[in-house]
Formats: structure tokens, C-alpha cells, sequence
């Protein structure tokens, strides 16, 4: 008999943030499911390659300047990646799931890309949004939204989203109902209610949304939203208080400036949906 | 069957008749069958120069005016003094409530705010009310959209500060050819071409100047980037500043409205006002405590040393009171510096001790403030520290709490300095005239701050009105100690037993607590034989009783009396001896008891040995009476001569201090016997006191000391010739034992008087004493005379002694050769 093959669900760590968040997150996603875990850490070749120029400087936080030599580089990448292994096999021991830990050398978006490729659910921790705090992935990060992988969940460390409102937009064209069911889900991990914001006035979107409401929940709401743009989605999660947006990839340029946007002007965590990835 | 003998008819005029033994007092005085008729008295009597003075210590205004109340224990003296003050106290307005609250600039130094009467209370609500509110209306302020959106921006303008001039700089490196990446720790730079990283290779190979171009393109970007890390923290401080100010803002658009609320309403009173823009700028810069804390942050502070912050806000009212109070009257049982002054109270937290202004207690002083303060002067002399510090207290004028841990220097730990509360009160020291004088003799500070003096009457004039008063207030306290009703026959010998414990029948005892006690006692008998009114004999078997509870050794010297241990003659005649009398006190009880006095005289330098004096036995007064006595005689007797006499007088049996002069009556008579070879009577005793001129002097005791000698006589069997003889202004003072004047009613018992000491040994021997005649010689076989003669005898066989002595000493120096 052969055994059903695990869902996986992989983590990219940041280094430069903790990952309670993402932690208690995964947790309630991956609850009632089997699922492995694989954990990503990646060592950004560009940085390896400013190393290996003698002509090379590094400026660190405290203004100081100083050769940037491939030792240095080498070894503050080790400890930065074994800081983030212990931590992720923390995380997935008290989950009680199998998982792997990869370090890969590389270009940054290109090799989580290919290591989250056959996974059902990338999840991307990001350093909290507080003042002070720096991302070692810097903005370079939300250049995963233009990537094709089935769903990618931003999580913010320090912002729980948990009881908040999970806000999900409803455009014409899109799939609704698999957008839907990534929504729903991260709801119930969250126990939070679920609003799906119609930006259309497509009667095949309004269809699809009704039926979304069969049968009924107490805690689903459907309300209208004027416009699909960074800032009007930003305000209506703000004033919701919302504590993730989901979202249906579309264009991949649009989407990673979407992405960047709302993850600089709300504290939400953030889930873009492949649509082409429903097949699967 | 009882036989009275005829008494002397020389002693006639001397006799005490027997209504002059005792002033009863008459029930129909009072117009009350039972106490229960009659309204409580509520008045003081036979007291007017004490409440004359308290009238006007109680209303003259300025320092120093305090008063010290000069009356014993027992005399009702606080109840006096309370009843006086609440009569008086509408007069002054109530007094301010005073609380304290933290003083925001510093908190080691509380300040003290006076509100209007019964504002204390209202404005630590109102407080309080304002604090919730703030708890409410802070965080509500700060969970709210405008607030988060406003942070969002103050970090998004200065992350987009921070990403613009970082874009810049990759906008310049890019521009000078060269790559700017994050590492770890930081940024990397690196020279590019072609887009790519140039290597070290293709970097050699470049012209020298190219090179130079591209290494100082790397030194200018990386000082750019420099600087601009550099920068970043003058920025976070800037977006902290901005955040800090918003977060100002934000707070007092929620504390704006309510404080100005509570400051319309305390409007009239600027120190209220002072303190709320005070808290206001404190809870701006404390807002986070008004905020819902995480648990953890609970815990923390709850092992925290620190005070938690919103009792800085809290109100400790030290005085409250109501508005249509009068002025307080408070009497502080215990005087100690901490009761009078307040205290600072410490808790003890992890083994420190801690204290902020809400443990700020108040002291009597506080309580008192606006009104009056009643202290007993005994227990505040012996409270450590209390006296002086009062003394401080009502010098300044105010009261300045200090604590006498701190004034010892006993604890170090953080303590506080609580803002003086100015003083406007009476203080009134209650205390025994002793003390009084020895303050005013070694306390020079006294008079300045207890300048007046009331002077309460131990005793009062036994009036018509004073003993109808005296009905009513016994009344009163028959029915404030919730005792049977008494009948008025009761109340009439209650009434004698106050003259007669003062021993004085004119006069009635205002030492209220024995009698308070008496009246209780009587009750007591009462209920014991089932009586629902408490009667005359109830009230004679609570004083019988008393006495017969305190009298084992007045029964055993008795005893020994009558054994003839102790040799008291009762009958016959003595030559030089004679019975005196003495009263021995034992804690509240005394009684009288006989002594034999004798003496001796023989031919001398005019000398009278007091042996009692010789042996270390007799007091400073006694001796003087012996003094007096000797010259007494020296003036009385041919004083054209000296006194050629040696005489010594004894207390026979006498083992004990002997001190007073109310034997020299009886010392005289003893010694004008001996001299004058004239026996005296000892069926009678003799008590009094003499001056030079041989006038007898009134002494204390004398009932006591007539029924000591009653019941020694009465023991023996009463013939009717024994008595006593007392001083004749002593008559005033009888009060005597119901058993001696019925004695004495029948003839049994006399009591006879003198005036002089001629009198009392007339009286005493049955001889008259004579008086100088045209010769200027007593009259023959008088005693003087007798006396007088003896004297002279003396005088010439010393003359003649003198004489032959001095010529068997010229005989002796002519026969040495010396000349005369």
C-alpha cells in the first residue's frame, strides 16, 4: 500500500526576526491536517559575491566602514543560519509535524521560489514593523508575489492576528471560491470572522460570492469596497481592523507592489492565492 | 442599766454638745421622694472661678491662650471639662478638612490642602471618579483609529526617510558604478561593471587614474552611507519626540475635559486648582499607566518595589469633617508623639520599608485643628518626646508630623516630609495642681503657652442650694450608671458621707469618682436584698462595709491595745503622761489611734529634748512644734529668769516616723504635768496644735482621731468619763461615726473643746490652769502656778549650783598660783 504523500508547508525564515507568530500560525493552519514542515534559510550569493571583491566595503548599523572579506561574510551567514534552525525545529517540535531543514545558497527569490515550489502553502516571516527592526531580505521579499507558487502567507512578527477580522477580496474574474477556501481556513486557524469585500459589480462575481453563503455562518460577512487599489484596501483593513487580507494573485507586477504596499501601510498579515494553482 | 456619772462641773463649758458631732442633712431638703423624679442635671456647681476662667481661656483669641485645668482624679474633671467645650464649641465655625496629595515635583514632600468643612471626603471621591474615568477615556483614546493611523505615520514618514535617503544612495552608487547590498550586520559596496561585480582582475587591469576614480567613488558612497547611519538616530529620536508629543496630545484630549470639570467645581480654592494642573501634566507623561497591561507586565509590578503610579492620584484625607459640624473635642487617651502629631506608616515590602503620602495618619492635633484638644498634663509629661514636640507644635503653629524612629536616628529607610497644617486650637491640659506648679517653676515655655488656669474646687460650701444641687447631680449619676433609684434619705447620707470625707461638715467633697463608687456599691447592697430603691441603710451598709474591708490593721493595733502591748491608759491619773492622738492612712482609708505622750524635766539650760527628733523618728513640722512649745514656756513662765530646765518628750511606743505638730497641745499638757507634779486625767485624749501664745490651732483628722480613741474606750466599757479634747475651731469639722454621737448623746462619750492651753489643762488635770493676778503671780495651787514655782526652783539651784562651782574653780586656780 502506498502511503499518501504529506502537504507541505514551507517556512522562509528571516533571520533577523523571532517567528512566535508564524509559529502560533502554522500551528493552527496545519491543525486536524498531516502535513510536513520544511524550513528555508538562504544565503543571498549577491552578498557572497560583494565579498569576494577586494575592493568590497561594509558599512554596518553603527556607521562604522570595514573590509568586507569572505570570511566575515561566511561566518556571520553561520550563525545567522543556525540561529534560524534552531529556531524553526523549536517551532516544528512543539508542533508535533516531521520537518526538514534546508540552508540554500543562492539568489534569495529564486531559491525559496524553487523550494516552496511543490509545497500547498509558503509562509514568509517578516520582521515586525517596528521602528529599529531591519529585514535582512530587505525589500527584495516581495518579489516572491510575482512568482506562480499556490499561496504565499506574509506573516509579520509581533502583529497577532488572531480574533482580528480576515478580509478577503472578491474582483471580477478571479476565483472566487478557491481564493475562498485559503480564506476560510486561515479564519478558522485565526477564530476570526471572515469578511469577503466585493469590489465588482459583475453579477458572475456577486453569483459566486452568494454562493458562498451556502449554508450560512453567524461570523461571514459580504460588504462592498469602492476600488482594488494598495490605499483603499489599506483603509478598509484598517478600519476593520483587520488582522490578515487575502488576496487573488493577479498580475505579478501589480501583485508584488500590492504586496509591498499593504504590508508597509497596515499591520496585517497578508495571503496572496494562485488561482492557476486550483487544478492542482 | 447604763450609770452616768455627774460630769465635772468645771468642764461644763468645754463640752461639744452632741448635735455639734455631726450636720446631718435633712431629706426634706430635697422635694423628690426617689431619685427617678428628678431631671438630670446637666450644670456644674460651686465652681465658678475654674469655669470663669475657662470662659475666658476659651474665648480670648492669641497665642498662648491654651488653659491647664488644676483639679484631682476623681473630681469629674473631664466630664466637667467636655460638658463645658460642647456648650461652647457652636460658638466656632467648623474647621477645614485638610488631606494631603503627592507633590509631583516632589514626592518626598507631601502637600497639604485645605478644603471647606466636609470637602475632604467629596474631592478624594471626585478623584477617584476622575482616575476611573481617566482609565476609561486614556486608553480609549489611544485605541482609537485617528491614534494608530498617526503612529502609522509618524513610522512610515520616517521609514520612507530612512528608504528614501537609502535610495538615494543607491541611486548614487548605481550612478558611480557601483553595487550596494545588505549583509548581516549592515551594507556591502562594491565596484560594477557592465552590471556586474568587477573583480580584483579586471580592477588591475584598469588605468591608474580609472582606478583612482573608482576607489574614491567607493570612499563617497560609503561615507554617504555612513553618515546616513549615523543620522538614523538623531531620526528615531525625532520620531520618538513626535510620537512622545502625539501621544502628550492624545492624552490630554482625553484628561483636557474632565480636569477642567473638576477645576470649575474647586474654582474657589487655588491650591486644588494648583494640584489638578499639577496631576494633569503628571498623567500626560504617565499615560501608559492609565493603559490595560499585559500580564506579564502585572506580575512584574506587583513584585516591584515601586508605588504603582495611580495612587500618586489618590487623596488622603487626614481631617474630615461635615459642614454643619461644630468645632471637634477631642480627648487623646494616650498622648505619645505619634497620637499627637500623626505618623508616616511604612509597609514592609520584600524585607524594605516603604511609604508614599496615603500612609500619612493624622494625630489628635488634626482632628482637633478648628476646635479643642483635651490632654491629661501626668500621661503627656510621661509620653517621650510628646511634651516638647507640643510644645514645638503650639509655638509655630503648626503641626509638622516627625517621627521619633527618625528622631533617634533608629531607621534610615526613605521617609517623608509631609507640608505643616497651620494650628488653631485650645489645647486644655487636665492635671493636679502639683504638676502645674512644677511646670510653671521648671518649664520656662509654660506660661507662654498655657496662660490660664482654671482652678477647679476639690470641696464646696455646704449651702442649702449647693446640697439641693448636690441631689441632682448625685441623681444624674445614679441614673448615668443605671443604678436602682435612690430614696432621698439615701441621697441625705450620701450627702453627710461627703462632708465627712473631706472631714469638714461644712463643706461637701467634689471627688465624684468615690462617691460615683459609693452610689454603686449601695446599689449593690440593695439588689442584694432585693430592694428595687436603694435606702439610708444601704447606703450606711456600703460605707460600713468599705471600712470593714480596709480595717485589719486598725483591728490588730486594737488588739494589741487592749492586750496592753501597746500601753494606753483609760483611767486613773499620770503625772507627765497623757493620750494623743494620731491617724494612720492606708492607700484611701484612715483612722485614728491613741498614743501615750509622756515627759520628764529636771534642773537644765533650758533645753527640750524632742527624742523623736533625737532619734531620727520625728518630721520637720514636729520639731518646730516642739520649738514653739519650748518657747511657748520660755515666754510664758517668769521670763524675767532664765529657763532652767531639761525636758524631754517621747511618743511611747512610737516605732515609725512621727510628723505633724497636732500633738503639741498634748506635748505641753504632758510637760506642764510634770513640772507642775499634777497628774492628768487618762480616761480623756488630746489632740491640737499650739502657737507661742498657748492658742490651740485646729488639725486634721479629727473625726478619725475621736473614734480612734472611742473605740479603745468603748472596748474597755464606756463609764461616761472618758472623751477627747479637740481644738475649738476643729467644731466645724465633726462629722463623726453615728456609734460615738449616740454615745455621746447618752453622756457615755464627750468631746470637749479648748481654745487655749490653759483650757485644755484645766480640762485635762481638773485644776485650774490661773491666770496672772495684780501681783503679777499666778494664783496659788493653779497649775501655772505650780509650774511656774518649779521653774524657779530650778533657777536657783543652778544659780546656787552656778555659784558653788565657779568658787571651788577660783579655789583650785589660787591653789595652781593663778590670780582670779
Amino acid at each position: 500500500m502506498k502511503s499518501r504523500r504529506l502537504a507541505r508547508i514551507v517556512i522562509a525564515l528571516d533571520p533577523s526576526a523571532p517567528s512566535y507568530t508564524v509559529q502560533r500560525l502554522v500551528k493552527e493552519l496545519a491543525a486536524g491536517e498531516r502535513y510536513e514542515l520544511l524550513g528555508v534559510f538562504i544565503e543571498d550569493s549577491r552578498v557572497l559575491e560583494h565579498a569576494r571583491s577586494s575592493l568590497a566595503t561594509e558599512v554596518i548599523l553603527s556607521g562604522t566602514s570595514r573590509a568586507l572579506t569572505v570570511s566575515t561574510l561566511e561566518r556571520q551567514i553561520r550563525v545567522s543560519s543556525e540561529h534560524v534552525r534552531r529556531q524553526f525545529e523549536t517551532i516544528a517540535r512543539e508542533l508535533g509535524l516531521p520537518h526538514h531543514f534546508r540552508s540554500r545558497r543562492g539568489e534569495v527569490i529564486e531559491q525559496i521560489e524553487q523550494t516552496a515550489r511543490n509545497s500547498e502553502l509558503l509562509v514568509v516571516s517578516l520582521a515586525p514593523q517596528a521602528v529599529g527592526s531591519r529585514s535582512w531580505w530587505g525589500a527584495a521579499i516581495y518579489e516572491l508575489a510575482g512568482s506562480q507558487l499556490p499561496a504565499i502567507l506574509f506573516v509579520r512578527d509581533r502583529e497577532p492576528a488572531e480574533g482580528r477580522p480576515v478580509l478577503m477580496l472578491a474582483d471580477a474574474g478571479e476565483d472566487v471560491h478557491h481564493t475562498f477556501r485559503h480564506a476560510r481556513r486561515l479564519a478558522r486557524a485565526l477564530d476570526s470572522p471572515l469578511t469577503v469585500a466585493v469590489v465588482s459589480d459583475d453579477p458572475e462575481t456577486q453569483r459566486q460570492v452568494d454562493s458562498l453563503l451556502v449554508p450560512p455562518e453567524a461570523n461571514w460577512t459580504v460588504v462592498g469596497l469602492r476600488e482594488r487599489n494598495s490605499s483603499a484596501i489599506a483603509d478598509f483593513a484598517r478600519s476593520q481592523r483587520a488582522g490578515a487580507v487575502v488576496l487573488t494573485a493577479d498580475d505579478p507586477t501589480r501583485d508584488v507592489d500590492q504586496v509591498r504596499e499593504l504590508l508597509r501601510t497596515t499591520r496585517c498579515a497578508l495571503m496572496l492565492v494562485n488561482p492557476h494553482s486550483a487544478e492542482t | 442599766m447604763i450609770i452616768v456619772p455627774e460630769p465635772d462641773s468645771s468642764l461644763d463649758h468645754a463640752l461639744v454638745s452632741p448635735p455639734q458631732l455631726y450636720q446631718h442633712c435633712d431629706p426634706a431638703t430635697f422635694t423628690f421622694q426617689t431619685t427617678e423624679e428628678v431631671a438630670d442635671f446637666d450644670g456644674t456647681f460651686g465652681q465658678q472661678r475654674a469655669l470663669d476662667a475657662m470662659e475666658f481661656g476659651v474665648g480670648m483669641r492669641g497665642s498662648g491662650y491654651n488653659l491647664f485645668v488644676l483639679a484631682n482624679p476623681g473630681s469629674h474633671r473631664h466630664r466637667i471639662v467636655r460638658d463645658f467645650l460642647e456648650s461652647h464649641r457652636a460658638r466656632r465655625e467648623a474647621p477645614s478638612d485638610w488631606v494631603y496629595v503627592n507633590n509631583f515635583a516632589d514626592e518626598r514632600k507631601p502637600l497639604a490642602i485645605e478644603l471647606a468643612p466636609g470637602a475632604g471626603s467629596r474631592f478624594r471621591h471626585d478623584m477617584e471618579q476622575l482616575v476611573e474615568e481617566l482609565q476609561a477615556a486614556i486608553p480609549a483614546a489611544f485605541e482609537g483609529e485617528r491614534y494608530r493611523n498617526r503612529i502609522l505615520e509618524i513610522n512610515q514618514e520616517f521609514e520612507e526617510r530612512v528608504q528614501s535617503r537609502l535610495e538615494d544612495i543607491e541611486q548614487q552608487a548605481r550612478e558611480e558604478g557601483l553595487s550596494l547590498v545588505p549583509t548581516p550586520q549592515g551594507f556591502a559596496i562594491a565596484p560594477l561593471r557592465n552590471g556586474k561585480l568587477l573583480s580584483d582582475d579586471q580592477f588591475e587591469q584598469m588605468p591608474e587614474d580609472e582606478q583612482q576614480r573608482t576607489r574614491e567613488a567607493v570612499s563617497r558612497i560609503t561615507d554617504k552611507l555612513r553618515r546616513h547611519l549615523e543620522e538614523v538616530p538623531q531620526w528615531h529620536k525625532e520620531r520618538h519626540e513626535q510620537i512622545k508629543a502625539f501621544n502628550r496630545e492624545v492624552t490630554d484630549s482625553a484628561v483636557r475635559g474632565p480636569v477642567a470639570r473638576l477645576k470649575e467645581r474647586y474654582r474657589e480654592n487655588d491650591e486644588v486648582c494648583d494640584y489638578l494642573d499639577a496631576m494633569r501634566e503628571d498623567v500626560l507623561g504617565n499615560a501608559r499607566e492609565f493603559l490595560p497591561k499585559p500580564e506579564q507586565e502585572k506580575e512584574k509590578a506587583a513584585l516591584s518595589l515601586e508605588v504603582p503610579v495611580l495612587r500618586r492620584y489618590m487623596v488622603n484625607v487626614v481631617v474630615d469633617g461635615k459642614a454643619d459640624q461644630a468645632a471637634p473635642i477631642i480627648y487623646e487617651n494616650k498622648p505619645s508623639l505619634q497620637n499627637l502629631l500623626g505618623r508616616v506608616e511604612h509597609v514592609s515590602q520584600f524585607g524594605a520599608l516603604i511609604t508614599d503620602f496615603t500612609m500619612i495618619r493624622p494625630g489628635a492635633l488634626h482632628r482637633a485643628n478648628g476646635g479643642y484638644l483635651i490632654l491629661d498634663a501626668d500621661r503627656l509629661l510621661t509620653e517621650p518626646y510628646a511634651w516638647s514636640a507640643l510644645k514645638r507644635v503650639l509655638d509655630a503653629r503648626e503641626i509638622r508630623i516627625e517621627s521619633m524612629a527618625e528622631l533617634l536616628s533608629l531607621i534610615s529607610t526613605v521617609s517623608l516630609e509631609p507640608e505643616a497644617v497651620p494650628l488653631d486650637l485650645k489645647v486644655i491640659l487636665i492635671g493636679e495642681r502639683l504638676i502645674y506648679h512644677l511646670l510653671c517653676i521648671y518649664d520656662s515655655d509654660f506660661g507662654d503657652l498655657f496662660k490660664v488656669a482654671a482652678d477647679f474646687e476639690d470641696r464646696i460650701e455646704r449651702s442649702p442650694e449647693n446640697t439641693r444641687l448636690y441631689g441632682r447631680l448625685l441623681a444624674s449619676l445614679v441614673r448615668r450608671e443605671s443604678l436602682r433609684p435612690f430614696s432621698r434619705e439615701a441621697v441625705a447620707r450620701v450627702i453627710e458621707h461627703s462632708a465627712r470625707v473631706i472631714g469638714d461638715a461644712e463643706k461637701l467633697t467634689m471627688k465624684l469618682r468615690d462617691t460615683t463608687d459609693l452610689l454603686r456599691e449601695a446599689d449593690y447592697w440593695a439588689g442584694r436584698d432585693g430592694d428595687e430603691t436603694v435606702a439610708r441603710e444601704h447606703i450606711q451598709k456600703a460605707i460600713d462595709t468599705r471600712i470593714r474591708r480596709s480595717d485589719r490593721l486598725r483591728d490588730e493595733l486594737q488588739d494589741e491595745t487592749l492586750r496592753n502591748d501597746i500601753l494606753i491608759d483609760t483611767s486613773g491619773e499620770q503625772v507627765g503622761q497623757v493620750n494623743g492622738l494620731s491617724v494612720l492612712t492606708l492607700g484611701d482609708f484612715a483612722f485614728g489611734r491613741p498614743a501615750r505622750i509622756t515627759a520628764t524635766a529636771r534642773i537644765g539650760e533650758g533645753k527640750i529634748v524632742d527624742i523623736e527628733r533625737e532619734a531620727e523618728l520625728g518630721g520637720r513640722i514636729h520639731s518646730k512644734a516642739v520649738m514653739i512649745v519650748s518657747s511657748y514656756l520660755a515666754a510664758k513662765y517668769v521670763p524675767s529668769i532664765p529657763l532652767s530646765l531639761h525636758a524631754s518628750l517621747v511618743f511611747e511606743q512610737s516605732y515609725g516616723g512621727i510628723e505633724g505638730d497636732s500633738a503639741s497641745v498634748a506635748e505641753t499638757c504632758a510637760l506642764l504635768s510634770s513640772l507642775a507634779n499634777v497628774p492628768i486625767r487618762q480616761n480623756l485624749a488630746v489632740t491640737g496644735s499650739i502657737n507661742q501664745h498657748g492658742k490651740v490651732q485646729v488639725i486634721g483628722g479629727v473625726n478619725e482621731k475621736i473614734e480612734g480613741f472611742f473605740d479603745v474606750c468603748k472596748a474597755r466599757g464606756l463609764d461616761g468619763s472618758h472623751g477627747v479634747l479637740v481644738p475649738r475651731d476643729n467644731i466645724k469639722h465633726l462629722m463623726l461615726r453615728q456609734d460615738v454621737v449616740k454615745a455621746a448623746d447618752q453622756g457615755r462619750f464627750h468631746v470637749y473643746s479648748a481654745a487655749t492651753v490653759d483650757e485644755a489643762i484645766t480640762l485635762l488635770t481638773g485644776r485650774p490652769a490661773g491666770g496672772r493676778e495684780g501681783d503679777g503671780k499666778f494664783p496659788d495651787n493653779t497649775v501655772n502656778r505650780l509650774v511656774e514655782d518649779r521653774l524657779v526652783e530650778f533657777a536657783r539651784s543652778r544659780k546656787k549650783f552656778g555659784t558653788s562651782r565657779k568658787r571651788a574653780n577660783d579655789q583650785e586656780n589660787t591653789r595652781h598660783g593663778d590670780s582670779p
